[in-house]
């Protein structure tokens, strides 16, 4: 008899042990995600045995992912305000222009020769705003990835040959010598025309930032899982420090301020190239293709 | 690697993982950090020779006692792999590949922190390497991971966010490139 | 090859310690138990010799044979050391039964008792005698003496060595030739050459002089132990066992052992056997360490035979070392400790009945340890024996070894061990610890090593209870036997020397040795003679008699222990006793016409005697005795010293009490009890001592076995430590595995001493040594702390290279 009260009060202690056990584990827990919630520092430890701890160590890599992710968040808001003021900026001096030009076109006494030459200039600037409002449209979507083009197996030297034609004018005038390297015209995964505007821009860039007479070189390198396509020019080259820059959003080198350009040139092209599964490397300037 | 992972003591110098001073964690503590935060590939595979694929890539989740195994994320790291229909075979009935997909898979059940991979495509073939790197990048991604790979290929170096070479016992100060996105300035 | 096969040696230093250690361990063991039981057999044989005289076979002649035959000391077939004639002339039987001898100096020498004061007589009238006898003619034993015998007079000239036991029945007097009496009884005693088996030689004499079997009676006590007797085949022993139906397997086993001492040669073989059985399993170990090795040797183009040639000469160079050393120490130690222990297989009963025995159990412990300093004999041949046994045996280990490396596949064997039971079961579905799962696996791998290492956990633990159980019966049956000499577990034994009824201790000495202080439990019996006639219907087996009516003693006594009487009846002698209340009591179920077993308080002078120990007898209350038959005095006394009395004061007590008594002897146990127990402290010194090296060579196999089971690992181990598992968890899964093991080794310990070790030594014991107390087992304590010791040994064997593990660098362990 005593035996079995014994054995019940023993039951009744650990029933109300294992109660008292788990409502300190939900208090526990709750306190962590308060924590979370309020951004603060966890203060338990992640590095002991038990369950406790291994909640913490997730509940802490939980906080930084979440940090992180609203830091970037930040970044990105700091990035958009200052694109619209990059953008204000950018829009400022053709639309400053276009009321120029407007302006002396309106003039009654314009000859026909200054005529012709503001209503070009006009032009001029009407197709800079247009590339650029057209690039940041092409920029925010393919950001939200509302474009899809196809991918397939093309050979790749009408490509190249397509960014060449587009370029070649401009290399001419400033007596910059485009050559490549002998290839073989092999399959690669890319879409044609987006590839090639991404090629086009590269060289553009290449003979932009080369001074007068210089040159610039396509090769080729064919590896065991990806095929190695380098533009390399002898410019003024890019710094160390930048090369993790320059496929930001708009970021122009201090060195560039002299001559024209928007910035997001090369942001465009890496996007295009990622949604390719190509990786671009600046190495003064390589660029890699699976 | 080994530095890194805890597996050994520096003789000089501190490392901090994560702002914290791993030298400063007793033996046990550092087991444990290890346990929750760093997978391992190792470079000959080093699968358990006892257990199946499937028990050997639930194996590290299964260290913190009372771990919910989520299956679904092990059938689909296995399937990304391709090793889905082998679950139940023991090491010593794969190839090589196999079992050096079975030893990343492992690594990866418990999405670590950081992963500290040796070679991790030395065995595998061109396509295979491909699927891994894909997948190694994938889940990093979607984690906030930190993949450590140590590798003589160049090729699979460059696809790398950063590259950090090593000369004679010192690393020598090349230079890195980092992609637009993600990784810290500092190193 | 030597070269490589030394390098092996002294690359695996932990294998080779162990194997060596256990060769050592075991030669020790062998040779140590050989040269005791040699020893043990030579010293009881000298002790025999002593006792029972230092001869082979009496011949029974009569006088004329006797003295026409030639007798040739050497022939082809036989060589006799000695031969001596003993001639019967008369007999007296007052005051005691004695006997007039004639003997020569050659039977003198033979038999003990030669002349030690004066001379041999030569005149007819001349006897010598020894003291004892002188002692009961009350003779002073001066030289010279006159003495009345019979109503002749005998000059004393000489004194003879006393014979051993002074309680021989017969008494002896020596007289010259030239006596005459009507005796022609001559006995002629013959001593062979121990060099030959001794049976030989008594054939080819008896078939040279034509003499036939019968008249031939071997001394037993001494040719026991040299063959006295043909030993019959063992092929025809054990077909007799098997289709005869009176034979069964413990005629089988009987037999054996009393022919070719089956419980010593099978004991040693059992010996080797387990020896056998641990080198070879520690040397697969060392050899499943270098599989791979061996892999690649072959593929180099090394051929399999001289693989095999260089294990094999590995363990040969061990053992060359290892038994020499072992046979050293443990003779060593023996010849150092001989003395505590030469009582250990002192050579008992074998299960033959002695049919001339003349001492009593009592006197024969007086008689063994009187016998001086025991010699200490090395058992050269045991020796060299094992040691051609154990060269072979261990050759064919080596090769079983090699062969079974031969079945794997060559790629296989370089690629290493892969034992473990494949199932095609996802662990991570039920139960999510799988670091304890891969402990688990790779602890208990295949079926067989589990069941190997289980068997040597469990084998020292099953022998030392076997053993406990063996000294535990000893114990008591030591006890018991002593004092169950009459049954009643007395210290002392006051007893009539004569076969004359009326000769007895007078009731009032006993009422004065009742009220004597320093003694108690004092039980007078009272005796007397009775026939029994029954009707000839009644007697349904009628030839039961026959043997015992033919015995001399009974025919020269009663005229048979069963005779017919004229009108066709029988009259069946028997003894009566008479018991007091006390020793009725301890008869405990008794009512009037109550059937016990045996008597207590048995006499031994009437017909109790050597051809038929258990005579029938009537048991009557004291009272009756007196009232039926008359009889007052007492025959016997059986009383023990009082609590907290000295042994010694109490016996001098009674002796003074009986002084006056004539013939009546006083018989002292105690001081045998006390040497019993000397001797059974020695034994189970000796077992225990047996059991603790068995136990610890069976150590050496679990410790590399375990070693083996876990460093083999290493690698995996330290993955998992890399993993994350800390040193506190991984030592807590290893120990687990340990405990497992020691439990499950206590199980079968358990099982197996129950259900089958129990069994057999019940039967050893119930036939051989004939002697079983049921309801005494091994005590609790022994039991339990063999359990608690096995799962200690396991726990230990699974802990010390979980440290060495953790102790290293997980780096080392993963590249």
């Amino acid at each position: 008899m005593a035996l079995h009260i014994i054995l019940l009060i023993l039951l009744f202690i650990v029933i109300g042990y294992s109660i008292y056990r788990k409502r300190k584990t939900f208090q526990s827990i709750n306190r962590l995600l308060d924590c979370v919630l309020s951004q603060e520092p966890i203060a338990l430890s992640d590095t002991k045995e038990g369950e406790l701890s291994a909640l913490v160590s997730k509940i802490n890599r939980i906080q930084q992912v979440l940090g992180k992710q609203i830091m970037q968040a930040e970044d990105e808001k700091e990035q958009v305000k200052s694109l619209v003021s990059n953008m204000s900026h950018q829009l400022k001096t053709p639309l400053a222009n276009l009321s120029l030009y407007t302006e002396i076109l309106s003039i009654p006494q314009l000859t026909e020769e200054k005529k012709a030459d503001a209503a070009q200039k006009l032009k001029r600037q009407v197709d800079k705003l247009d590339w650029i409002t057209g690039s940041l449209a092409k920029m925010v979507k393919l950001e939200q990835n509302a474009i899809t083009f196809d991918i397939e197996p093309l050979p790749i030297r009408g490509t190249i040959l397509d960014a060449i034609d587009t370029v070649y004018e401009k290399a001419e005038k400033k007596h910059i010598s485009l050559t490549s390297e002998p290839y073989d015209d092999i399959l690669l995964y890319h879409n044609r025309k987006w590839t090639a505007e991404v090629f086009a821009n590269l060289l553009e860039n290449a003979v932009k930032y080369t001074a007068p007479g210089g040159a610039v070189q396509i090769s080729i390198h064919p590896y065991e899982i990806y095929t190695e396509i380098m533009f390399t020019d002898n410019g003024c080259g890019i710094r160390g420090e930048e090369i993790p820059r320059i496929f930001q959003r708009f970021y122009r080198s201090p060195e560039t301020e002299q001559t024209e350009g928007s910035g997001i040139g090369l942001y465009l092209s890496n996007l295009i190239l990622e949604k390719e599964k190509v990786k671009s490397m600046a190495k003064k300037n390589i660029r890699l293709l699976p | 690697m080994n530095l890194i992972g805890g597996l050994d003591i520096p003789t000089e110098g501190n490392i901090f993982i994560k702002g914290k001073d791993i030298s400063s964690l007793t033996r046990k503590e550092l087991t444990i950090f290890r346990r929750r935060n760093i997978g391992f590939v190792f470079q000959n595979y080093s699968l358990m020779p006892v257990l199946n694929v499937y028990d050997n890539t639930a194996l590290p989740i299964t260290f913190d006692r009372g771990n919910h195994i989520s299956r679904g994320y092990i059938e689909e790291l296995l399937r990304e792999l391709g090793i889905w229909d082998k679950r139940k075979k023991y090491p010593n009935e794969l190839s090589g590949g196999q079992q050096q997909r079975t030893a990343i898979a492992r690594a990866l059940a418990n999405r670590p922190a950081i992963l500290l991979a040796d070679e991790p495509t030395g065995n595998l073939d061109s396509k295979t390497t491909v699927e891994v790197i894909g997948l190694l990048k994938a889940s990093c991604r979607k984690y906030s991971q930190t993949i450590l790979m140590v590798t003589h290929n160049e090729a699979i170096a460059q696809i790398c966010d950063r590259i950090i070479h090593i000369e004679d016992g010192m690393i020598s100060p090349g230079i890195r490139k980092l992609s637009h996105k993600g990784g810290d300035d500092r190193c | 090859m030597l070269k490589l096969a030394y390098s092996y040696i002294r690359y695996y230093k932990s294998q080779t310690f162990a194997i060596l250690a256990s060769i050592i361990l075991t030669a020790a063991l062998l040779s140590g138990i050989s040269s005791l039981m040699y020893s043990s057999r030579l010293n009881s044989l000298e002790n025999n010799k002593q006792i029972y005289g230092d001869w082979h076979y009496s011949i029974d002649l009569d006088a004329d044979t006797c003295n026409t035959i030639q007798i040739e000391a050497q022939d082809s077939n036989y060589q006799m050391e000695c031969y001596g004639k003993k001639s019967i002339k008369d007999m007296t039987a007052a005051p005691y039964p004695m006997y007039f001898v004639q003997t020569d100096e050659a039977y003198r020498q033979m038999a003990h008792r030669q002349i030690i004061d004066g001379q041999y007589p030569e005149d007819a009238n001349e006897i010598a005698a020894d003291r004892y006898t002188l002692a009961n003619l009350s003779s002073s034993g001066t030289l010279g003496e006159v003495l009345s015998i019979d109503g002749q007079d005998f000059i004393l000239t000489g004194i003879v060595e006393s014979s051993w036991a002074a309680d021989t029945d017969e008494m002896e007097l020596f007289v010259a030739n030239s006596f005459t009496g009507p005796g022609t009884r001559t006995l002629l005693y013959l001593q062979f050459s121990e060099d030959e088996k001794l049976y030989r030689q008594l054939n080819a004499f008896l078939n040279k002089y034509k003499i036939s079997g019968d008249a031939v009676q071997s001394n037993d006590e001494v040719t026991k132990f040299l063959s006295g007797e043909p030993p019959e085949g063992i092929y025809d022993i054990i077909k007799f066992g098997l289709t005869n139906e009176e034979g069964n397997f413990t005629y089988i086993i009987l037999k054996l052992q009393s022919e070719y001492n089956l419980a010593f040669y099978g004991m040693l073989l059992l010996l080797c056997i387990f020896s056998i059985f641990i080198i070879h399993s520690i040397f697969s170990i060392s050899v499943s360490k270098r599989t791979s090795e061996y892999g690649i040797m072959e593929t180099l183009g090394i051929s399999g035979m001289r693989i095999g040639g260089t294990l094999i000469l590995e363990l040969w160079l061990l053992f060359l070392f290892g038994y020499p050393s072992g046979c050293l120490l443990g003779n060593g130690i023996l010849r150092l400790f001989y003395q505590q222990l030469n009582r250990v297989f002192t050579v008992k009963g074998t299960g033959n009945a002695d049919i001339r025995t003349a001492l009593s159990e009592t006197d024969r412990i007086f008689a063994g340890a009187d016998s001086g300093n025991a010699v200490f004999h090395t058992a050269w041949n045991a020796i060299a024996a094992g040691f051609v046994f154990l060269l072979t045996a261990l050759a064919i280990a080596g090769f079983s070894t090699v062969r079974s490396m031969h079945r794997q596949s060559l790629r296989q064997v370089i690629n290493g061990d892969t034992s473990f039971i494949k199932r095609r079961h996802i662990y991570s579905f039920r139960n999510p610890n799988l670091a304890h799962v891969i402990v688990r696996k790779f602890m208990f791998p295949r079926r067989r090593r589990v069941i190997g290492i289980l068997l040597s956990l469990s084998l020292g633990g099953c022998m030392f209870l076997c053993s406990a159980y063996m000294v535990e019966n000893l114990k008591v049956h030591a006890d018991m036997s002593l004092k169950s000499d009459d049954g009643l577990g007395s210290d002392y034994r006051v007893s009539i020397k004569s076969d004359i009824l009326s000769d007895t201790i007078p009731a009032q000495t006993v009422t004065e040795i009742k009220k004597t202080a320093e003694l108690s439990e004092v039980y007078a019996t009272r005796y007397t003679l009775g026939e029994l006639t029954i009707q000839k219907r009644e007697l349904e087996w009628d030839k039961y008699f026959d043997q015992m009516n033919k015995s001399s003693y009974f025919i020269q006594r009663f005229g048979g222990i069963c005779v017919q009487k004229e009108d066709g009846s029988y009259g069946i002698k028997y003894n009566i006793y008479g018991y007091d209340t006390g020793l009725l009591e301890q008869l405990q179920e008794f009512e009037i016409a109550a059937i016990v077993s045996r008597p207590l308080a048995r006499e031994t002078s009437f017909l109790n005697a050597d051809s038929w120990s258990n005579m029938q007898s009537l048991i009557l209350p004291n009272r009756q005795m007196y009232e039926q038959y008359g009889i007052y005095d007492y025959s016997f006394i059986n009383a023990s010293a009082a609590d907290e009395t000295d042994t010694g004061i109490a016996a001098d007590r009674l002796l003074q009490k009986i002084q006056d008594v004539p013939k009546a002897v006083l018989q002292d146990y105690t001081t045998a009890i006390e040497t019993q127990k000397g001797h059974l402290r020695q034994q189970q010194l000796f077992f225990s001592g047996i059991a603790v090296i068995l136990l610890v060579i069976s150590l050496f196999h679990i410790m590399n076995s375990m070693n083996y089971s876990i460093l083999s690992h290493q690698r995996e181990y330290g993955i998992i430590r890399a993993m994350g598992i800390t040193d506190a968890g991984f030592y807590n899964m290893v120990l687990q595995m340990g405990l497992l093991y020691g439990l499950l080794a206590d199980l079968l310990i358990f099982l197996l001493y129950n259900l089958f070790l129990r069994r057999v030594m019940d039967y050893y014991m119930i036939h051989i040594v004939q002697f079983l107390h049921i309801g005494k087992t091994v005590p609790r304590e022994i039991t339990g702390s063999v359990m608690v010791l096995n799962i200690l040994i396991a726990a230990a064997a699974v802990i010390i290279p979980a440290r060495k593990i953790v102790k290293s660098q997980i780096i080392s362990e993963i590249v």
